[in-house]
């Protein structure tokens, strides 16, 4: 029983760099209709960002980790204003098959930076080794701090998308951009917003992963996990995508413990097979109405 | 009044030398250049062309899916990887082959239609995510199937054996690699001028007219997705013969993706699009490589190019030229025969 | 005997009633049309027939099938086409491709045959093109016929979606608003298509119509719904001073 607690804790920790990053996936997908592709590319680059920042700058970790969040909330903003700006109109596989490009483009940069490169590095975090005990259950301080940023941060969010003017302006472009802008609001800077949170997110999810899975240059195809998070919990909801980010780490890690070699890898995979295929679209999907 | 002759007879398509119309000349060029290669090179440019056949026909698979029917999928590296070891397997326990090609092709097929049954529900974001898993499940059952497979370690592939004939010899393969790449072109340019091609044109762009004129959408979707993936298993078949070893991380997500990218710059929904893609697709690493060599001291090897040339080549062809490379040589096309038409069609 | 039967058909919108319990039907090579005004139900009838909406209650016979049975693919081959209000063409393709696509119910030859052309598909190839090459001399289309959808202007998609309607050769073809769009001598000439249509190809046609000069001009009959019923049938005279008719448009009691 202790051992199938300690697999969930670990496992929601895991999740909570899923939900993070599927967050962002969430966010972008709500307002804009695009899957980006290169989200997980974004977690990669807040990841080497915090390597930089910390290790390389020496600067403390938490300065290191909100710097390394900032400067790739603001690239997520300029791709937004350089890029996707342009591609407003276009058919959705377009614009999905431009972040497929973009997020080749931000791989081979890391590669090809002198100090980055295709070498896997180490981050640890301050907390590193520490450990609280409850009764026989052993959850590192790492874990223990990911749980409570996650919470902080879903909070935060809950807050901001309910109660700020800025929250609800972003949840009117979501559900209706052209009569937003009738009304005032500044759609375009908006996107831009909703850009650099979702890159954020992404980031702040890289930061987390680093101490627990080292920063390398393939750690984008992590990211690619939280699609499944994403799906799980409904492409367009907020919190579905924490709690299928939670459940996915808990269902990986619990798969990592009782079943064969191999199916750790998968699992998040399978069960969005399962998922779809008995909800096609999702499973808080609305069936596309098409009126003739 | 339209001259009756006009429409029936003249119908281009009808004949291949109408297929090819204005382009007969280049193709037969191309044809002849294509056949007499190996007497001049035997090494690297042989086998990079061989691989431009074998990556054009998994691009003519995946423009059939993608491009005609309109259906997205990230995981064609499965169906790859499927005719790769289901050839090694067949060949391994001595059957031959040609039995192991066409194992290949029809298992592949049955996998592909397989993939259909919950992929007719799936449209657009889900069916790429649905295939995108597909694909990373297959990828981990190559490494975990180990008695089939040889696992993560790989295999090695001997030469083909067509009774007491050994066809191991790069030109052999290169030749059985572009007979095949036109047979597949050709059945590809077939559908194109039939119902069934048409059908498929049809639910890529209005499900509900392709149902109100008569076409069972699901019956050809799945056709299309069995197509593809009997193209695809045909290349991976080929492609385990011209590489000699294979093992499950050639055939990633990443395989998958090239292959998009393949198409698209190569031009979306277009067959010459395909050919332009795969010569992109093989040919610009090493002349990119090449290029920034120039500039940097010594060191060309760097990883990081590739997926560079392919993003921002990517990007460049989305943004400016959306329609491909063909786009670019259709026009190249009109401009050259320009003055010599005089005039249009 | 009737070729189409429509009888007692009902159809909800979660509380809303759009159609309740209309009944009329389509005899052979005759040109019916459906006025009333907006909300009517009319379309919402269309796309029962064709099998997009299933109705909550009711029969529709054609040809001695229950179409209720039947998905809207299954439709053609029995001589069943429609149009659309909005026009649903496929955009990627030309003209003559579209058109072709309405010779799909004729399509005799196997997958096999087509992958490899062998001369049966070929043979298919002609006759289809030969059966478009009609139409497109009927409806002027000539000029058109490799251009993309996406350039032509809206009166030329019109007619190209009727074309690929009419290349499945109907017994009955469904027009949805045909004159929506379309200026006044461009109605005129639809108007005179269509009696045209009938008269050549023995084809009855049901429209769904606004235009009243269209209906009066080419129609043999007229149904009038108003909030999901029929409120009147008869010639176009008939319906012309008919006071129910009159009250559903104008509201006059």
């Amino acid at each position: 029983m202790i051992a199938f607690l300690q697999q969930v804790i670990s496992g929601a920790a895991v999740g909570i760099v899923y939900a993070l990053v599927a967050l962002g996936f969430v966010m972008v997908h709500k307002s804009t209709q695009i899957f980006n592709f290169a989200q997980g590319e974004l977690m990669m680059l807040g990841a080497f960002a915090a390597y930089t920042f910390i290790i390389l700058f020496g600067l403390p970790f938490w300065l290191g980790a909100i710097l390394a969040i900032a400067s790739v909330a603001v690239f997520g903003a300029v791709l937004d204003r350089l890029l996707l700006r342009r591609m407003v109109g276009t058919k959705p596989f377009t614009i999905f098959m431009l972040t497929v490009g973009i997020g080749f483009c931000i791989r081979s940069i890391v590669m090809l930076v002198p100090m980055w490169g295709t070498d896997t590095y180490s981050l640890p975090s301050p907390l590193q080794g520490r450990i609280f005990s409850f009764g026989g259950l052993i959850i590192s301080a790492d874990h223990a701090v990911i749980l409570a940023t996650a919470a902080l941060v879903t909070t935060a969010l809950f807050l901001f998308f309910r109660f700020t003017r800025l929250g609800l302006a972003m949840r009117a472009i979501a559900q209706n951009p052209l009569a937003a802008s009738y009304l005032g609001v500044r759609v375009d800077s908006l996107f831009s917003i909703v850009w650099a949170l979702s890159a954020a997110a992404a980031a702040l999810a890289g930061v987390m992963l680093a101490p627990l899975s080292f920063v390398h240059a393939d750690m984008g195809q992590i990211g690619l996990k939280a699609i499944p998070a994403a799906v799980l919990g409904g492409f367009d909801s907020l919190p579905g995508a924490i709690v299928g980010g939670m459940i996915i780490g808990i269902v990986e890690s619990l798969a990592g413990f009782y079943c064969p070699e191999g199916v750790k890898d998968v699992a998040a995979y399978v069960v969005l097979l399962l998922v779809l295929a008995v909800k096609p679209r999702g499973l808080f999907g609305h069936p596309d109405v098409k009126k003739v | 009044m339209s001259k009756k002759s006009e429409l029936v007879t003249g119908v281009r398509d009808l004949t291949l030398a109408g297929l090819l119309g204005r382009q007969r000349p280049v193709a037969i060029a191309l044809l002849v250049a294509l056949a007499v290669v190996p007497c001049f090179h035997s090494g690297y440019w042989l086998s990079q062309l061989t691989f431009v056949a074998i990556y054009a026909i998994a691009g003519f698979g995946l423009q059939i899916l993608l491009g005609f029917a309109g259906q997205v999928s990230l995981g064609q590296a499965a169906f790859l990887a499927s005719g790769a070891y289901v050839s090694a397997y067949v060949e391994r326990i001595g059957l031959g082959a040609p039995l192991g090609f066409a194992a290949a092709i029809f298992l592949t097929a049955g996998l592909g239609l397989l993939v259909a049954l919950p992929a007719l529900r799936m449209a657009g974001l889900y069916l790429a995510i649905a295939t995108m898993s597909f694909g990373f499940i297959v990828e981990e059952v190559m490494a975990r199937w180990t008695s089939v497979t040889g696992g993560n370690a790989g295999i090695a592939i001997p030469a083909i054996k067509l009774g007491s004939l050994s066809l191991g010899q790069p030109w052999q393969i290169y030749y059985l690699s572009w007979a095949l790449a036109l047979v597949v072109l050709l059945i590809s340019a077939n559908l194109l001028r039939t119902p069934i091609g048409r059908a498929m044109l049809a639910i890529r762009d209005s499900e509900i007219a392709a149902r109100s004129s008569g076409i069972r959408v699901s019956r050809i979707k799945a056709v299309a997705f069995g197509l593809s993936a009997a193209f695809a298993g045909l290349a991976g078949a080929l492609y385990s013969h011209a590489i000699g070893f294979i093992s499950p991380d050639q055939f990633t997500i990443a395989m998958s993706l090239d292959l998009l990218v393949m198409i698209l710059i190569g031009g979306l929904g277009t067959l010459r699009g395909v050919l332009l893609g795969a010569v992109f697709l093989v040919v610009s690493p090493e002349l990119f490589q090449q290029l920034i060599g120039l500039f940097t001291s010594g060191n060309t090897e760097v990883a990081g190019l590739r997926p560079l040339l392919f993003g921002v080549s990517l990007i460049f062809v989305l943004l400016f030229q959306p329609d491909g490379i063909d786009a670019m040589v259709t026009r190249i096309g009109e401009w050259v025969a320009g003055p010599a038409a005089g005039g249009k069609r | 005997m009737a070729l189409l039967e429509i009888n007692d058909l009902s159809l909800q919108f979660g509380g809303l009633k759009a159609v309740d319990g209309v009944s009329f039907s389509v005899k052979e090579n005759e040109i019916l049309a459906i006025i009333g005004p907006n909300g009517a139900g009319k379309t919402t009838v269309f796309n029962a027939v064709s099998r997009i909406y299933r109705p909550s209650h009711g029969s529709i016979r054609f040809a001695g099938e229950e179409l209720t049975r039947l998905r809207s693919d299954q439709l053609p081959r029995l001589g069943l086409a429609r149009t659309f209000q909005n026009i649903e063409l496929f955009a990627g393709t030309t003209v003559l491709s579209n058109i072709l696509l309405g010779c799909h119910v004729h399509r005799r030859t196997g997958l096999i045959a087509e992958l490899l052309f062998l001369p049966s598909a070929r043979r298919q190839e002609i006759a289809f093109r030969a059966q478009v090459e009609e139409l497109v001399d009927l409806l002027d289309l000539g000029a058109y016929l490799h251009t993309e959808i996406t350039s032509l202007p809206y009166g030329v998609r019109k007619t190209v979606e009727l074309a690929r309607a009419l290349a499945i050769r109907p017994r009955l073809l469904l027009l949805d608003e045909p004159s929506s769009g379309l200026n006044v001598e461009e109605t005129a000439h639809v108007g005179e298509l269509i009696g045209r249509i009938r008269d050549s190809f023995r084809t009855a046609v049901a429209m769904v119509e606004h235009d009243m000069s269209l209906v009066n001009g080419v129609s043999d009959r007229v149904v009038a719904l108003d909030a999901g019923r029929v409120v009147a049938e008869g010639s176009p005279d008939e319906i012309r001073n008919n006071d129910a008719v009159k009250s559903a448009y104008l509201g006059v009691t």
